[in-house]
């Protein structure tokens, strides 16, 4: 794996839009009998500056508590952060940072014009560029024709889309987004992914925390997976998604019985028998010379051969096992 | 600060769109709607109110003797001009002879009845009847119209004629009276006197309606309107989106709290912006002071809002930020109830005066007992008199004079005065020490009427009055008689003894009230101070007669007590300046001003007239020293609790406090020589250690309704007399304003360090 991972390094690097070094987050509910909530166990991660960077995990696995300790929304409780070269949570970094909550509330007396401008005056515009800025907006998430609509009266898709106009708003360097696809339409989400993927181009970092793996596969250029509080696996999606337990698919003109005789040596998936005279199997591959071994054995039985194609394990399938080899958390 | 004020904008936006805004607003429209039709009209004053009448008891048996008199009279003239359904009911309680409280009330209110009905008599004037009189010019003026008068013009003639007839029981009627009407129709009034002046008594109802009406029940309405700005600020999916941004979280919450005072602040402008103008355009009355009820009132909500801010960042809940400011609202309340009750209940029993002399420590409660020390506590020795001994009236009344002690008879004097509903006139009060050590009271004679000194030089018992000195000869017995009026019987007295009589041991004087005077033993002089002299009074060669030695104008027209000692007469004035005069020449020989804002209440002299000290209102003590000419400060503890002072000798002063603990401190260095203190016990030390301490620090947003009058009508004191010794009540305007504002503080600072620490 290639890609920033595990990284140690307790220095600000200057290359780094977002930076975790061990970090640790412990909530503490009640009064007299304290209970205690470790949310994040020593979590380390970097985001390089100008990426689309996923944040995956299970439910309670620590993601929006990251998230928020990055903002600065809740304390750490050790460990470092920095973002964009400044501590977590610090105000000139929030400066920078757009950032669309999952569940957010835009309160109801706004229009959608108006709350653009709530929030661009509250990270710093100008009345003019929030003027100027408005409409633009508005037309790229789709909202041309709502700005003087009240909020009260979108769907909950449209305050999604209001949501991340107003993370936008005022052009930030890093672009926070919490399931920002959640209760949009797929026009909607591909508008939004092709967004994304404009303002990567322009060398925005942008940091996504979403459960739909589809969506972070197409966009995303690496993923950090979450899971009880510390960090399991980071990288790439390809690096993710390909591994030592790879497959490959088989087919011939013949009978399913004969391949799967031929190839008795190899530890079978799957066959299929898709159409009469055509045989499938998925069969396990660790590297490149046991696809060379089952070519050799299927033409050594005098089978035909009509395909052969490795099969790539979705995002999917890499998380759930991820999170199943990590087993449960401790107490 | 884009950001701040983007937040403060945005609270009014969301109060437009939410129309609470409108609400308010119309609400405060639908107010002044209701009072628009409210008029006051001035006219010239006319009736009679019952705080104008001198001497009650005393003009009625006047005119009730007078209506059968053979020749016109103003006496006759009056009774007859009385509406005969007054006249018989005044009949029916001369003749019911009842010895009760509330017959003396009824007949006081059925004699100014009666007046008000003569007055209105057209028939009232008759040459003859008021031939012995010089009438005003306003008078003579109304009386050369002849009948071409309107209803008004004759009741104000006839007022004048009669408050010219009896100018000494009935003073002058206020040039003005009003009549306040609700769509044309009359149904208060007419009302004059002091505080009936138009502008004043319009100013008044509309500083009490935006006391109560604005300060209480709009503040309420306010409350309410805001509880939900602050909690749904904070509620998830909100906040996340707020803190995002580069904003500090302190700020935010003090910002949105700010906004909401802002907001409530336009909406009070409105409401008593109208009001103003309704006031100035309706009624005339343009008084710029009231618009300071604006900010008072914006203050008043501020303290509730700070609270309900609070509550709405910790629980999240407009429902529950509404019932912990309605919950703080009422703590509030009972602390002040339990404060006020307290007060009023243990305030009477201050000790305001004090003497010490061989019958030992005497003084007098402000409830006008006079009480003695003994074996550790203070006993009653002379009551106020027969009415004023009902525990549940507390009524205004002066003080006694006195008290004073026959060291040769053993016998304490006093004289009580008559209080608003006594049946009777002052009367001399003693007390004889009798062989078992016990006081024994008994009710004297009567005494010359606004008696304002009592004292005993050479073995003769004078009192200084309006009419001059009077000198007592014979017993204080009242004589063996018997009245019929009002149905009081005088029983002999015990023994058989002629009862005396007071006799005028001066010449006629005509001190006019208010008045001041003080006996300075050694010399026998005395010194008279009003607000137009100061006269010194001195024994003729009898030893039984005063003489006018000295008298000086005052052009200042001030209301001012004096004291006399050696050749030293201190005056102390109603505007806190301090005079000091010659006894020999009366000429002017320093000047001070008592520091602060400190009325005085009491001035005493050491018998030598070394020293001199003035009791404020305020409770502090200010010394003189006649000796270096020159204020001293009184090295005493408790200012502003003093309640009382006085010179045993020309070493000692004797300083009471609150706690009616006597301290004697001996001159000039002040030490302390001897305490003299009861137990605090009982309701006393709940008051003392409980209530009060925190009464001090507790807010107290109720009371920022005297703070709001103080700023309408520039002063502080309340139910002020210009008879500077009667009790004022002072109000401290400024330490509700302190205390307010520290709580304010505290809570938003709570507040402020919960959102700075909180994870949400």
């Amino acid at each position: 794996m290639s890609s920033p991972t595990n990284g140690s390094s307790s220095r600000q690097d200057s290359d780094l839009a977002i930076q975790v070094d061990d970090l640790h987050k412990t909530y503490r509910h009640g009064l007299i009998f304290r209970k205690k909530v470790d949310a994040l166990r020593g979590t380390s991660f970097q985001v390089p500056r100008g990426e689309i960077f996923g944040l995956l995990g299970p439910n309670g696995a620590g993601k929006t508590t990251m998230i928020k300790v990055l903002l600065g929304v809740v304390r750490k409780t050790s460990g470092d952060a920095y973002m964009l070269g400044r501590p977590a949570g610090d105000r000139l970094a929030r400066r920078s940072v757009g950032y669309l909550p999952e569940n957010h509330r835009i309160p109801r007396h706004h229009t959608g014009n108006t709350a653009l401008e709530y929030y661009g005056r509250l990270s710093g515009m100008a009345y003019g560029d929030i003027r100027n800025r408005t409409p633009e907006l508005l037309e790229l998430v789709g909202l041309k024709d709502w700005g003087k609509v009240s909020v009260k009266n979108y769907s909950k898709g449209m305050q999604q889309r209001l949501g991340l106009a107003q993370a936008l708003m005022h052009d930030p360097d890093l672009l926070i987004l919490d399931e920002p696809t959640d209760g949009v339409d797929p026009v909607g989400r591909a508008e939004m992914r092709q967004t994304l993927r404009n303002l990567k181009d322009r060398r925005r970092t942008i940091l996504i925390n979403s459960h739909l793996l589809q969506e972070v596969e197409l966009v995303c250029d690496h993923v950090a997976i979450l899971h009880k509080g510390k960090l399991q696996q980071a990288g790439s999606i390809s690096e993710l998604t390909q591994n030592a337990q790879a497959a490959l698919r088989i087919g011939i003109m013949g009978e399913e019985a004969a391949l799967a005789n031929a190839l008795r040596d190899f530890s079978l998936r799957r066959v299929e028998n898709p159409a009469p005279g055509q045989a499938f199997v998925l069969i396990d591959v660790k590297d490149q010379s046991d696809v060379d071994r089952a070519v050799d054995t299927v033409r050594a039985a005098n089978l035909s051969i009509i395909h052969l194609a490795p099969e790539k394990r979705t995002l999917e399938e890499a998380f759930v096992q991820i999170v199943h080899d990590a087993g449960p958390a401790p107490p | 600060m884009k950001a701040y004020l983007a937040i403060i904008k945005d609270s009014f936006r969301e109060a437009i769109v939410s129309r609470v805004l409108w609400v308010l607003l119309v609400l405060s429209a639908l107010l002044l709607l209701l009072l628009s039709p409210f008029q006051v009209t001035e006219t010239a004053g006319s009736q009679l109110i019952a705080t104008e009448l001198r001497d009650p008891q005393g003009l009625f048996q006047r005119i009730y003797a007078g209506r059968t008199s053979l020749t016109k009279s103003p006496e006759k003239q009056v009774w007859e001009s009385m509406e005969q359904r007054w006249r018989d009911q005044l009949q029916q309680t001369a003749e019911a002879g009842e010895d009760d409280f509330m017959a003396s009330a009824a007949r006081f209110g059925i004699l100014v009845e009666a007046i008000n009905s003569a007055i209105r008599n057209p028939d009232f004037y008759d040459a003859d009847a008021f031939a012995d009189f010089s009438l005003p010019e306003e008078a003579n003026d109304l009386i050369a119209q002849g009948n071409d008068l309107s209803e008004t013009q004759i009741a104000r003639r006839n007022r004048l004629i009669l408050q010219t007839a009896f100018s000494s029981d009935i003073s002058g009627a206020a040039p003005w009276q009003i009549t306040v009407s609700y769509f044309g129709k009359d149904f208060y009034g007419p009302l004059s006197g002091e505080g009936y002046e138009k502008t004043e008594f319009v100013t008044g109802w509309l500083t009490w309606f935006a006391d109560y009406g604005v300060g209480v029940i709009g503040v309420f309405c306010a409350i309410l309107a805001t509880a939900s700005i602050i909690p749904q600020t904070f509620e998830q999916g909100a906040i996340d989106l707020l803190l995002s941004k580069p904003v500090n979280r302190p700020l935010v919450f003090l910002t949105k709290y700010l906004g909401g005072c802002v907001f409530i602040c336009l909406v009070a402008t409105f409401c008593v912006g109208g009001i103003w103008l309704l006031s100035g355009f309706r009624w005339g009355v343009w008084h710029l002071p009231f618009l300071m009820c604006i900010p008072v009132v914006t203050f008043i909500f501020a303290i509730y809002y700070a609270v309900s801010a609070l509550a709405g960042v910790i629980w999240r809940n407009a429902i529950v930020s509404v019932i912990v400011t309605v919950a703080f609202w009422v703590l509030c309340y009972l602390v002040w109830a339990f404060h006020f009750f307290g007060d009023s209940a243990m305030a009477p029993e201050a000790l305001v005066t004090v003497s010490e002399s061989e019958a030992g420590l005497i003084a007098v409660r402000e409830n006008r007992r006079t009480v003695r020390w003994d074996d550790g506590d203070w006993h009653q020795v002379l009551s106020p008199g027969d009415v004023q001994q009902n525990p549940l009236l507390n009524l205004p009344a002066p003080l006694p004079i006195g008290p004073t002690y026959d060291a040769a008879n053993k016998r304490l004097y006093q004289i009580n005065s008559p209080g608003l509903f006594s049946r009777t006139g002052p009367k001399l009060a003693y007390a004889d020490l009798a062989e078992d050590g016990q006081w024994v009271e008994r009710e004297g004679l009567d005494a010359p009427g606004g008696a304002e000194e009592l004292f005993i030089h050479n073995g003769e018992l004078f009192t200084v009055s309006t009419q001059g000195v009077s000198r007592l000869d014979g017993n204080p017995t009242p004589p063996d008689e018997q009245a019929l009026l009002w149905g009081l019987v005088n029983l002999p007295t015990p023994g058989g003894e002629k009862g005396g009589t007071f006799v005028s041991a001066s010449e006629p004087l005509q001190i006019s009230q208010p008045f001041s005077a003080d006996v300075d033993l050694q010399s026998g002089k005395i010194a008279v101070a009003n607000s137009k002299h100061v006269v010194v009074l001195a024994l003729d060669e009898t030893g039984k007669s005063y003489i006018v030695e000295r008298n000086r104008e005052m052009t200042d027209e001030k209301t001012r007590l004096a004291a006399i000692g050696g050749n030293t007469i201190l005056t102390a004035q109603e505007d806190s300046w301090v005079r000091v005069l010659n006894v020999n020449d009366l000429a002017e020989r320093a000047t001070f001003k008592l520091p602060g804002k400190n009325t005085p209440r009491f001035v005493v002299a050491s018998p030598g007239g070394r020293w001199f000290a003035v009791i404020t209102h305020q409770k502090r003590l200010w010394m003189y020293d006649s000796e270096k000419d020159q204020p001293v400060s009184p090295g005493v503890s408790g200012q502003g609790d003093i309640t009382a002072a006085a010179f045993s000798s020309d070493d000692e002063i004797l300083v009471v406090d609150a706690l009616d603990a006597v301290s004697t401190y001996a001159l000039p260095d002040f030490s302390v020589t001897e305490t003299r203190a009861p137990e605090i016990e009982g309701g006393r030390a709940f008051m003392w250690y409980g209530v009060n301490p925190i009464y001090t620090i507790f807010p107290k947003p109720g009371e920022l309704g005297d703070l709001m009058r103080y700023m309408v009508y520039e002063t502080a004191d309340k139910g002020e007399s210009e008879d500077l010794s009667q009790q004022r009540i002072t109000l401290n305007v400024w330490q509700p304003v302190w205390s307010n504002l520290l709580f304010m503080a505290v809570v938003l600072g709570l507040g402020s360090f919960y959102i700075w620490r909180k994870d949400f």
